[in-house]
């Protein structure tokens, strides 16, 4: 017999088919057949793919590209997501029947799980608003979206416009229709027991069972790095799968009509639910499977990320910081607040929320810590709030900013302050009298009287000044900083509150015409099955 | 005054077999082996490598291939292998160099392992991987010696527990 070293080796040239058999000649082989390692493989090369993103989506790669190391311990179950996924594979022939023949149920199959395995990238092409991210651009235009318009994918799907009157009478009992309501709601999680289901819910619970199952996979995959490592797999996975949702929203346009057509015949006028969406649905599985167990994990590593940043010259690692905090603010918008993500006070959603007060609290602590005894200050808060500017959203660049500035106004009123104290009248420096004036009577003004009540020392000083290019910067910063600052901001969020209006949302982030309350009394009292 | 390079001979390493044996190979594909490598790296004036655990005629056999690759890299086998013909899995030298009888690939594979030659090591375990490609439970039991420790339910628990069985 051989040696399970030897074993080990010869068990990577075979596949989970080969490998499940010699399982089964004897304990010793089951016991390294059953290895994490070796499903692992399988399930990449099965369902995954070593999806080659950096080629794929080359303008979001991170150059230069992480050497990445994988951690020995991957803490998940590969065989039981690959048996799961067989699982699957094989209650898909439970669609077979009057509707779609088997060559048509494997035609789809094949077509979602590909989608899924290796998204392709989502065709660039007209819109009404430009978004950073495929899910930013799916939500945000998802709002102009013609609803007459035909999907670019027919082919198999016409079965779903052909049949609308015969899948609509298979909702029969009231159980058939609140299931319809929770799976609109995304409150639906449904098993593999599809007899007694209608075909198109049947359809549903296996798509949603092969998109959680996608992410399951995606997490096992990400959790097998740490640090920076795990951030830029994250990234690169979010992006696939954000661009599978994309493609698989259009891929199944027909289908998503159907739902809401069946939701539109069934359920009474003043009932109404808001309308299913695929990407809706695909977001939230992958926030429960993914995002949510690794959320504290992504959050410290970026903040580590950003520290380091900070602390070195170079901005290696910038990139990688950019686009996690996008994959942040991915997570964080709907359709509610998506207008509102740069308003600097109506944007508070959770995820972005934590990293928004740990990046303040951070920066007070970084700012106290810095020495600023020379010269070199401005360009430490230059470069830090440029860094902020590209990564964060305008809530916290404008926190940050105003932190910035007043700890510079600390510096320069210190500075000032010693120049004013050994400052002796000697005369009035030539300078128009009524911009004297005007400083006289400005913040740093105000700065120099309650250091020294003469007004003729305070005049003196600031004409000395004027005449002096380097501190009539100071003045005009210390003087300007708040000023710019608000100004800047308050026009960005009046520009986004009248955008919004426009659109039909409220400076809260919801819908002018509230439907909550509705949609609170439909979940708690119809869709609990 | 002209040298004739190619009149310099090349440096040869000695190697030492189980039984005693010396064989004698050129460095530059000596060094194939990170083992081999690391022992002449490390101790500049080692011309004579002694290998306790294998035999002459493996130490032939793994000098052919390092003879063979010296100036260039093996192929990689894909994993996992397509089919249970080497033909079809590598090239054509390498299908036939490994073309020999079980326990002289175990014991290639075996010297492979102890030299640090990782594609050498690849090929034997691919080769092996052949022998298991295609085979039912019982031929794999049958042919390899190896007892059911199984129970007849654990089996029929172990079949249910796959249902990629179903393809």
């Amino acid at each position: 017999m051989l040696s399970l070293n030897v074993f080990q080796v010869i068990c990577e040239f075979l596949t989970y088919k080969e490998l499940t058999k010699l399982a089964q000649t004897c304990k010793k082989y089951k016991k390294i057949a059953d290895s994490d390692k070796f499903w692992k493989n399988e399930a990449v090369r099965l369902f995954m793919s070593e999806l080659d993103l950096y080629q794929i989506y080359d303008e979001i790669a991170i150059y230069p590209k992480l050497a990445k190391h994988e951690n020995e311990l991957s803490g998940s179950q590969w065989k039981i997501l690959v048996k799961n996924q067989f699982e699957i594979k094989y209650s898909w022939k439970q669609l077979e029947g009057e509707n779609l023949s088997k060559n048509e149920i494997d035609e789809l199959y094949w077509n979602i799980s590909e989608e899924l395995k290796n998204p392709t990238p989502p065709i660039p092409s007209l819109k009404a608003e430009y978004f950073p991210s495929n899910y930013q651009d799916l939500l945000g235009n998802s709002l102009f979206l013609d609803p007459n318009e035909n999907s670019s994918h027919q082919g198999i799907l016409q079965i779903f416009n052909s049949n609308f009157q015969g899948f609509c009478a298979e909702f029969t009992s009231i159980s058939h229709i609140s299931m319809l309501i929770s799976a609109v709601y995304n409150t639906w999680s449904p098993d593999f027991e599809l007899k007694n289901y209608p075909w198109i819910m049947k359809f549903y619970s296996l798509l949603y069972q092969m998109i959680s199952i996608n992410c399951k996979f995606s997490y096992s995959k990400i959790v097998c790095y740490s640090g920076e490592n795990l951030l830029d797999e994250y990234m690169l996975r979010w992006s696939a799968f954000s661009a599978a949702m994309q493609n698989l929203s259009e891929f199944l346009r027909p289908f998503t009509e159907m739902v809401n057509y069946i939701r539109n015949e069934k359920i009474k006028e003043n009932l109404k639910t808001k309308e299913f969406k695929l990407h809706i649905l695909m977001n939230k599985l992958w926030k429960e499977e993914v995002f949510e167990k690794i959320q504290a994990e992504l959050s410290e590593n970026i903040l580590n990320l950003w520290r380091k940043i900070r602390s070195s010259d170079s901005d290696s690692g910038l990139n990688l910081l950019i686009k996690s905090m996008d994959c942040i603010i991915d997570h964080s918008v709907d359709e509610k607040n998506l207008l509102f993500k740069n308003h600097t006070h109506h944007f508070t959603a959770k995820p972005y929320k934590f990293i928004h007060d740990q990046a303040i609290e951070k920066t007070k602590k970084y700012y106290e810590s810095l020495n600023f005894s020379n010269e070199n200050w401005r360009t430490i808060i230059d470069r830090d709030i440029r860094i902020v500017k590209l990564a964060f959203l305008p809530a916290t660049q404008k926190a940050i900013e105003e932190l910035a500035y007043s700890k510079i106004q600390k510096i320069i009123a210190s500075q000032i302050s010693k120049e004013f104290s050994r400052f002796s009248i000697k005369k009035i420096y030539p300078y128009n009298e009524q911009i004297i004036s005007e400083y006289v009577y400005s913040p740093i003004g105000l700065l120099l009287f309650h250091q020294e009540k003469s007004v003729s020392k305070v005049r003196s000083f600031i004409s000395y000044g004027l005449s002096k290019e380097s501190y009539i910067n100071l003045f005009r910063i210390y003087n300007d900083g708040f000023r710019t600052i608000s100004t800047i901001y308050d026009n960005q969020d009046q520009e986004i509150e009248l955008k919004a209006k426009k659109c039909g949302f409220s400076s809260e982030g919801s819908r002018c015409s509230p439907t909550t309350e509705l949609e609170n009394w439909l979940l708690e009292n119809i869709v609990i099955i | 005054m002209f040298y004739n390079f190619n009149k310099i001979e090349e440096v040869k390493i000695r190697l030492r077999s189980a039984e005693g044996h010396i064989c004698e190979v050129e460095e530059s594909a000596a060094l194939m082996s990170s083992f081999i490598r690391s022992m002449i790296e490390g101790f500049n004036e080692v011309t004579e490598v002694s290998l306790p655990n294998i035999n002459s005629v493996v130490i032939e056999k793994v000098i052919e291939y390092m003879r063979h690759y010296k100036d260039k890299d093996p192929p990689i086998i894909k994993k996992p292998i397509i089919s249970s013909k080497m033909e079809e899995n590598t090239s054509a030298w390498d299908a036939g160099f490994i073309d020999a009888d079980w326990n002289m690939v175990v014991d290639l594979m075996t010297a492979a392992d102890y030299l640090m030659m990782i594609p050498l090591r690849d090929l034997c375990c691919a080769k092996m991987a052949c022998k298991f490609k295609g085979r039912s439970i019982d031929e794999l039991r049958a042919e390899y010696h190896i007892e059911n420790e199984f129970p007849s339910e654990m089996e029929e628990n172990l079949e249910f527990q796959h249902p990629w069985r179903l393809e």
